[in-house]
């Protein structure tokens, strides 16, 4: 979990902060925001989403409890609190398209009751499971007759246009977003558009035309505008429209590279015969059933298989995490229809989530919002000890680093899927022996039970770390 | 009698016209946010709003150009209702 005192993140709205005590999650309401608070909370918005799980619940509490820190906050509420902190970058296209419409239903529902939400931040919704949930409480503020979106720009650089780079040229959205915090912008995205798409209603009303006059804008026009701009009013119904139409369009986007992936028949076409597959899930649900951690997370998740085995064993949570993007859609898509209490998210791991954002503290990276009790890292080390030279004993430094206990999987030269890595290459990796991998193993954590669970080697070990 | 429909109705849209016209341009709307919403957002989100209001009104011109076109059937039909 994030460290204790002020969130480092939420600086930019003067409506309030967030506050971490023991562990607890708080945000304050500053003078500035408490008309609004008050409002909001009198609409009985808030009891209905929270009833149906669309925003995180919370209720007041006596400000005392922060002491002098929060000096002249009016009201302070507490948050519940979430299994894991993720970040828009490592969330799959389905997870994406989920967050984006839960803030525009949220938006649309805001406005029946008179409630507009101040800004469109991809980083205000969180997810349960695969269930997207909304939590800045202090975004939703009184609707004035006819003002405009403003929150749109900032919901299509940090919704839309990721999205669109995907359904349109099957580009996913992970890495750029990672490298652009706020999003890709309008701009960035018509540069690429082709002019069919361009001229599309939707892309044009949307996309180009905002860039466009976002580019052309002279002084002299911002400043005219400028002017008359508080004259100037979006009819609600034209707001609620362009709502609608966003919604409409946002859930029929696919992926544009529909096709499968090395990775997303997995499940299917692994090196196991069914026998062994019992063997390896048996072993996986005796872990938890003695160990009966809380959150798990699972290392290489593929398509969830072993998140799920996980859950029927009695893990509250499990966090996935998986570099293929098709692997990443079936297992999110699993998770919504079994609703299983699992969130698989993208990761290279050879080059995880930094801290980063403002002051390099506003995003987190994994290893500081990773507090799992166990991991599972099953048919992962082999990827990156030999597909990305990562040296065996840093490796398993970092797998330990994770959490206190895990299970590991090692993957020995004999394995096909060891062969196949190496078919191209030459074999530089001498150190790559069960025996090294064991004693390495043996320094950081006690090995408290193995197993061999496949014809070609491969073996399970149990561990905790020393 | 139907000249002064005629006229009634003529009335009602500039009536419409005007509403929206004065909608979309005139309102006091005090807007605030911590976050820069972008003039290219702000002018586009203008011009929407301005193309709903037109889409309504000719969706209303539409009814009345279909009704000429349609009026020596709509008449036709009326005798036949009559007859029966």
């Amino acid at each position: 979990m994030f460290e204790e005192g002020l969130d480092p993140a939420s600086y930019r709205d003067p409506s309030g902060r967030v506050y971490i005590r023991d562990g607890r999650v708080f945000r304050t309401v500053m003078p500035y925001a408490s008309g609004d608070f008050e409002y909001v909370q009198s609409t009985g918005l808030i009891e209905e989403l929270e009833k149906e799980g669309l925003i995180v619940e919370s209720k007041q509490v006596d400000p005392a409890i922060l002491g002098d820190e929060i000096a002249g906050a009016c009201y302070v509420i507490e948050h519940q609190r979430l299994p894991f902190i993720s970040y828009p970058y490592e969330w799959s296209f389905p997870a994406l398209k989920a967050a984006s419409l839960l803030h525009l239903e949220i938006q649309l529902r805001s406005l029946a009751k008179g409630i507009t939400l101040s800004d469109a931040s991809a980083y205000n919704v969180q997810f349960v499971g695969p269930k997207p949930i909304f939590i800045d409480r202090l975004s939703l503020r009184r609707y004035q007759e006819g003002e405009f979106w403003l929150g749109h720009k900032q919901f299509c650089e940090q919704f839309l246009n990721p999205l669109l780079i995907r359904s349109i040229f099957g580009i996913p959205h992970n890495s750029w977003y990672r490298g652009a915090l706020e999003g890709i912008t309008s701009d960035d995205l018509v540069g690429l558009l082709p002019w069919r798409r361009k001229l599309t209603w939707k892309i044009l009303t949307n996309v180009v035309l905002p860039a466009v006059f976002q580019k052309k804008a002279t002084k002299e026009l911002v400043a005219e505008q400028a002017k008359s701009y508080k004259n100037r009013k979006l009819p609600l119904i034209t707001f609620r429209r362009i709502l609608e139409s966003l919604k409409e369009w946002i859930s029929g986007l696919k992926p544009a590279d529909t096709g499968k992936s090395v990775w997303s028949d997995y499940a299917k076409t692994h090196s196991y015969s069914s026998e062994e597959l019992g063997h390896k899930r048996k072993f996986v649900s005796n872990f938890i059933e003695s160990l009966k951690p809380k959150l798990v997370g699972d290392l290489g998740s593929n398509t969830g298989d072993y998140a799920a085995v996980a859950l029927m064993a009695g893990v509250e949570y499990v966090v996935g995490f998986d570099y293929d993007q098709k692997a990443l859609e079936i297992a999110f898509s699993r998770a919504q229809e079994e609703r299983l209490q699992y969130l698989p998210l993208y990761l290279d791991a050879a080059n995880p989530a930094p801290d980063q954002g403002w002051a390099q503290r506003e995003r987190k990276g994994l290893n500081s919002r990773l507090t799992a009790d166990a991991i599972l890292a099953l048919a992962f080390t082999h990827h990156l000890a030999i597909g990305r030279n990562i040296p065996l004993p840093e490796l398993l430094n970092w797998l330990i680093s994770l959490a206190p206990h895990g299970v590991i999987e090692f993957v020995p030269k004999s394995d096909p899927m060891v062969k196949h890595m190496l078919n191209f290459r030459e074999d530089i990796f001498q150190d790559y022996t069960e025996e090294r991998f064991l004693s390495y193993l043996e320094s950081l954590a006690n090995i408290l039970e193995t197993e061999v669970v496949s014809s070609t080697g491969r073996r399970l070990i149990r561990y905790s770390r020393r | 009698m139907k000249g002064t429909q005629h006229i009634k109705r003529t009335k009602k849209f500039v009536r419409i016209i005007f509403v929206f016209g004065v909608a979309i341009l005139w309102f006091n709307s005090p807007a605030y946010a911590y976050i820069n919403p972008g003039i290219g957002s702000i002018l586009s989100q203008i011009l929407l709003g301005g193309l709903v209001g037109l889409v309504i009104v000719l969706k209303l011109y539409w009814a009345q150009v279909k009704k000429v076109f349609l009026n020596p059937f709509s008449k036709n039909r009326d005798r036949g209702n009559k007859d029966k």
